[in-house]
């Protein structure tokens, strides 16, 4: 499985980093990939999208709720969100994740790669016991940027 | 209160996080949203109860997706204008909201110029 994350994690990665910087004006790089049996430790709030199609698995983008919380203000351009719940924020970072989603889409199906993806899921609560079922391992890409660290996890194989 | 010469819009999308974007910017650039819509089997009862110069339409939604909305909503109002406005930017997709008769197509993410400038366009 980690051989064909790591062949199409670009196809996740670059999408990200560009409507990030679209979307918020804010740039990233990636900093760091490893391979983890569970999500990264500092995730409060992640965005998992299903992959089915060429590929199977599913992709997660997480952070910690205080960069959820700053990300989601850029979402919605500056908007003063301390007041809102955890759930409102992460409905703004399912929307982003879906948008990504999308766009890497587009990527894949260029590559001869057709997939489809499943509407976002949210889940709220520390990452560091959850897994993506049936898979071992998922390829773990960190981006760091001046809202903080933003983790892409990808838990594919090949159909 | 709608001015005579501002143009009224009605947002399609599922997730209110859209909605307040796209309202954001569209009140930002002169136009009036007068309705919102969290899913396609909402969009024909709002239409007609709003009467929006333009639609902007979200494809995957829960219940009703974008393009069977379009379709429903021309088959009873035929001169009615929709822009799709969906991450899902695949061709077969594109495809299918035109023949569905969408009047165009925004991929997200958008730009407030590239929304404004297609909204424009369509409603000319």
């Amino acid at each position: 499985m980690d051989e064909i994350a790591k062949q199409n994690l670009a196809a996740f990665i670059n999408p990200t980093i560009n409507v990030l910087e679209e979307m918020t004006g804010i740039k990233a790089t990636p900093t760091e990939v490893t391979l983890r049996k569970s999500m990264f430790p500092s995730s409060e709030i992640a965005v998992v999208i299903g992959v089915t199609g060429k590929l199977r698995g599913a992709f997660v983008i997480s952070s910690s709720k205080e960069v959820a919380y700053s990300m989601a203000s850029k979402l919605m351009g500056g908007l003063d969100t301390s007041g809102l719940g955890t759930y409102d924020i992460a409905e703004a970072i399912a929307e982003f994740a879906n948008i990504v989603a999308g766009n890497s889409m587009i990527i894949l199906e260029q590559n001869g790669m057709d997939i489809s993806i499943s509407p976002p899921t949210i889940v709220i609560g520390q990452g560091e016991d959850l897994r993506i079922g049936g898979f071992s391992e998922m390829v773990i890409t960190i981006l760091d940027s001046e809202l903080g660290e933003i983790a892409i996890s990808l838990a594919i194989m090949k159909v | 209160m709608t001015s005579v010469n501002e143009k009224t819009v009605m947002v399609v999308d599922d997730t209110g996080f859209m909605r307040k974007k796209l309202k954001k910017v569209l009140e930002e650039s002169g136009y009036s949203v007068v309705a919102e819509c969290e899913d396609g089997s909402e969009v024909v009862e709002a239409y007609q109860k709003h009467k929006p110069d333009i639609v902007t339409m979200d494809i995957v939604m829960p219940k009703m997706d974008g393009i069977t909305a379009v379709k429903a909503l021309l088959e009873v109002e035929k001169d009615a204008k929709v822009v799709m406005v969906s991450s899902l930017g695949l061709e077969n997709k594109v495809m299918e909201a035109a023949r569905a008769g969408a009047s165009s197509f925004i991929l997200k993410p958008f730009s407030p110029e590239e929304l404004v400038d297609v909204l424009e366009s369509v409603i000319e």
